[in-house]
């Protein structure tokens, strides 16, 4: 884990810099991940992921997109060590995934604000855990919360915010663990149209100026892209990767700038025609 | 423009202020319409004032009876009550919290619960009281466990319904399982286990108040019965009201402490 934070002290101001000469942040080797569902009685095996393989460098954003239920989700949080992994093909920093180690941080879909706590300690709740110092918990708590904009909002609690601002403080509380790889879930795959591109546009700012690897599902195509080195496409259920494109954007990005782009909508057409197939491959399996 | 908001919120505020003045008269003139009533019907024998006496009489017993003596009764019943209240309570959030803790103990346990829940719990009074004898003891006792099994469920309900995504959120972070606890699971639960507690208080005075009219000569329970036995109508109203005031002080105590403690809930 000490590799990924020497070497990454390179400013990230063009994709390039994302080379092969970077060492492994994920890796994962023709891995297979199967549920065992009860059905009627008897158990079922249901196949969710299948030969996946899979190299994300460190600092690296890399997009997880595909159909529903078809196992991206899963493979994240195999990552993260939320589900137990089923063969030894997975290294995150070079070790097997282990929920609670502290060179990862997971986002989640939804906020998973804690009620009772006010903005300013729910940032800093995941340090807390964490055993980082007082002084500094609090410092980086400030510094996160102006830099997602909720500055004025430390005292308030998450029932007096909207889904957007809690969603941001989520965001804060993630970046102020300051791990060197994230993992996150949809993070914005609720929030309305207008809040998800200032999020975004927040998620590209803490992203450029760090030098985190971050893995991010979403179904959001526009999303993958706009934000992301690499985007995975996967298949339907039992996923597989069908695509491992290189999206040619340099860094800095604008999100909002990339709309008026023809290259990003070019990108658009190109990949929405593999996720296209990959649904209506799903669809003539099931 | 600005006199214009000024003039709507004061307009809004006179009439909010008119509202409660009405529901504060139609509260009073209730009460003071179902004393007269009460009085009148008593004073033309209506009712027998022998069983029903009259709020007359009522305020004539409280005048010359309501000194050190009652103070003293009602000090003694208060004084179980809260026992009864502290320690049930402690116990039951202990045991509530080890049944969430191991499933297997609950699931074991759970016909038991179910079953003593069900039970009216009262009735053990007078076995308490053969066991324990006349006195503080048998009255604890029987509060107790009058109470312990509903501040139990609460706890229990509470400590269960925790968001997925926060223990989730826990675990990615690592944290031990005296963390989650201390910082997830034991907050999570305090809405659940506070309304448990509002509960039991008043479940506590009404098991020990029981419990004393069961047998014994100290508590405003024992005043009762020994009042009606002896047909002292007036005397039996006074205590029941000397009653019904401390219990709603009592609960609005708990009601103070919930909004102080449970700030967050409000939005």
């Amino acid at each position: 884990m000490n590799v990924v934070a020497t070497v990454a002290n390179v400013p990230r101001n063009a994709y390039q810099d994302v080379s092969s000469a970077r060492p492994s942040a994920v890796e994962v080797n023709d891995y297979n991940h199967a549920f065992h569902v009860e059905e009627a009685g008897a158990l079922r095996v249901v196949e969710a992921l299948r030969t996946i393989t899979l190299t994300v460098r460190a600092g690296e954003f890399v997009s997880f997109i595909g159909p529903s239920g078809c196992g991206k989700t899963t493979l994240l949080n195999v990552l993260a060590g939320l589900e137990p992994s089923q063969s030894a093909g997975v290294k995150v920093a070079g070790a097997a995934p282990r929920a609670g180690r502290s060179d990862i941080a997971y986002m989640f879909a939804r906020p998973a604000l804690f009620p009772w706590r006010r903005v300013i300690d729910n940032v800093i709740l995941g340090m807390e855990v964490r055993g980082i110092a007082a002084e500094q918990r609090q410092v980086r708590a400030r510094r996160l919360i102006e830099e997602v904009g909720l500055k004025g909002f430390e005292g308030a609690f998450p029932g007096q915010l909207s889904q957007g601002m809690r969603q941001r403080v989520a965001l804060a509380r993630t970046f102020a663990l300051e791990s060197s790889i994230l993992l996150m879930d949809e993070p914005f795959g609720a929030l309305d149209a207008q809040t998800k591109l200032t999020l975004e546009e927040q998620l590209v700012d803490l992203f450029e100026e760090s030098n985190k690897t971050i893995v991010f599902v979403t179904h959001d195509l526009g999303e993958a892209i706009a934000l992301s080195d690499r985007v995975i496409v996967f298949s339907g259920r039992p996923g597989t990767i069908i695509r491992d494109y290189t999206v040619p954007l340099p860094r800095p990005r604008t999100v909002a700038a990339l709309q008026g782009q023809k290259v990003y909508h070019d990108i658009y057409a190109d990949l929405w025609h593999a996720l296209a197939e990959a649904q209506r491959l799903a669809r003539d399996a099931s | 423009m600005n006199d214009h908001l000024l003039e709507l919120s004061k307009q809004r505020a006179r009439k909010a202020r008119q509202k409660s003045l009405t529901i504060w008269t139609i509260r009073i003139g209730l009460l003071v319409l179902g004393l007269v009533m009460w009085q009148v019907a008593a004073d033309r024998k209506i009712i027998d004032p022998v069983f029903f006496s009259s709020p007359s009489e009522i305020l004539e017993y409280m005048r010359q009876h309501f000194g050190d003596v009652m103070a003293k009764h009602a000090l003694a019943t208060l004084t179980s009550a809260l026992g009864a209240f502290v320690l049930g309570s402690a116990l039951a959030i202990v045991a509530g919290f080890l049944l969430v803790r191991s499933p297997l103990l609950e699931d074991a346990l759970d016909p038991y619960i179910t079953l003593l829940n069900a039970f009216p719990r009262v009735a053990l009074a007078p076995l308490f009281i053969a066991w324990l004898g006349i006195g503080a003891a048998s009255q604890i006792v029987t509060a107790i466990t009058v109470i312990f099994f509903i501040v139990l469920l609460n706890v229990v309900a509470g400590a269960k319904s925790i968001d997925r995504d926060l223990q989730l959120l826990m675990k990615s972070l690592g944290a031990p399982a005296s963390v989650q606890f201390r910082k997830l699971v034991l907050p999570w639960a305090v809405p659940s286990i506070f309304a448990g507690l509002k509960l039991a208080l008043v479940y506590s005075m009404l098991a020990v108040i029981v419990s004393e009219m069961m047998a014994g000569s100290k508590g405003l329970g024992a005043q009762v019965a020994y009042l009606s036995n002896t047909f002292h109508m007036d005397g039996v109203f006074a205590v029941l009201i000397l009653v019904a005031i401390i219990t709603t002080l009592l609960a609005t105590g708990m009601n103070w402490l919930e909004r102080r403690l449970l700030r967050w809930q409000q939005n």
